[in-house]
């Protein structure tokens, strides 16, 4: 009986962008108290296999060839999502996980047709970028806080799993930022970096809009 | 800005690019993701290439779940009222073990014997077995009985009390096994 909970868990689970998985969930549901080491490894594995967060960041870094500007420009993400994450499970801020997912994916297509120049084109000036992506960040943070709200955390350790789970996720984000720019990097030695560089953002925008579509979807039918 | 992006594409291309991205996602929902995710299918792709079954089956077929119940054991307080008897029952599989204790009383009331019928009842479409049959293991009068089982057939098993005092009386069972628990009757 507990297996097809199990299992029934992880088919529902499946159906959101990153949700947590059932053997996390099952964590989740029967944790009490302060456990630290384990909310750190949840926040960290949840950023590394979220493709939605991964692929924003593959947005923000492409074009970023200075690493003091990678560090700028992902410590403004980092700041954006701390806070909402922080201030939505404390605050019992919940917001609609679809709608938040959705401008989650708003968010990649932004930034792809950022980095195909658009904004540039269409209104004529580029908007600030560091704004953008911290205000983006805020947006993913709250994804982040939903996906935790969806468990009655017990209020018993709350602010120390917290701390540890945006931890985690940082830690997450810097192994996944790692590896990105590494793959980049060396595509980057490539001639075919730059000629692949439209299509590649192209299939970013369409990544983000298939991601869009698909939440929104479940936010007016399910 | 930091930025260094050596040739922004041309309108031309902006506007191909943002074209392509659409499609290229619109295509992605309506024959894959919405077909498979939701169920909604408006090209009918989606039933073609046999993704519709992923949204539209119920997941995990319910009846094989129940037909392996999980080992486990449970304490069950079942309080029988004065002169009236119930029965209080367990799905087994055949040839499934159950261990068993029950006792009547507690800290507070005087332990008092209970005429009890343990039986079991072959599953409805058991043709083997004719209608209404039932197969008694133990009949008698008691106030601490333990025992095991294996089942001889599938169906329900469990316990007939019958309390002919003027009081009501608890009975407190331990059981233990693969079994599926259907309750009072």
């Amino acid at each position: 009986m507990g297996l097809l909970i199990i299992l029934l868990s992880s088919l529902g689970g499946s159906a959101f962008a990153h949700g947590v998985d059932a053997s996390t969930e099952q964590f989740l549901l029967n944790n009490q108290g302060v456990a630290a080491i384990p909310y750190l490894y949840i926040g960290a594995k949840h950023m590394l296999t979220g493709y939605d967060h991964l692929l924003f960041l593959v947005g923000v870094i492409f074009f970023l060839y200075r690493s003091r500007d990678v560090l700028l420009y992902v410590s403004c993400f980092t700041l954006g999502h701390s806070l909402t994450l922080m201030l939505g499970v404390l605050n019992d801020i919940a917001v609609n996980p679809y709608l938040i997912d959705a401008i989650i994916g708003l968010s990649i297509v932004y930034k792809g047709f950022d980095n195909l120049g658009g904004w540039q084109r269409i209104v004529g000036h580029q908007p600030d970028t560091r704004l953008a992506v911290l205000i983006f960040g805020l947006f993913h943070g709250f994804g982040l806080a939903s996906k935790l709200q969806d468990f009655q955390l017990p209020e018993e350790g709350l602010l120390t799993n917290l701390l540890a789970f945006n931890l985690g996720v940082e830690i997450g984000q810097f192994l996944a930022l790692t590896i990105i720019l590494i793959a980049i990097s060396y595509w980057r030695r490539h001639s075919s970096y730059l000629r692949f560089a439209t299509a590649t953002n192209t299939l970013l925008m369409s990544g983000g809009m298939v991601l869009m579509g698909y939440q929104l979807t479940g936010y007016f039918y399910v | 800005m930091n930025q260094f992006n050596p040739s922004p594409p041309s309108a031309n291309t902006l506007i191909k690019a943002s074209t392509a991205a659409t499609i290229l996602a619109g295509a992605i929902l309506t024959v894959a993701i919405l077909p498979a995710e939701y169920n909604i299918d408006p090209t009918g792709f989606g039933e073609t290439l046999g993704l519709t079954t992923l949204s539209a089956v119920e997941p995990v077929n319910q009846s094989s779940a129940e037909r392996k119940p999980a080992y486990q054991k449970d304490t069950v307080s079942i309080m029988i009222p004065p002169q009236s008897g119930l029965e209080y029952k367990l799905h087994l599989l055949k040839g499934a073990k159950l261990k068993y204790r029950w006792t009547t009383g507690s800290w507070k009331t005087e332990s008092t014997p209970l005429y009890f019928d343990f039986h079991g009842e072959p599953q409805a479409d058991n043709s083997f077995y004719s209608k209404n049959y039932f197969e008694s293991f133990t009949i008698s009068t008691a106030n601490d009985v333990s025992g095991s089982l294996t089942a001889p057939f599938e169906g329900s098993h469990g316990w007939y009390w019958k309390n002919s005092s003027a009081e009501a009386i608890t009975v407190t069972l331990n059981i233990e096994g693969a079994y599926a628990i259907e309750g009072i009757k």
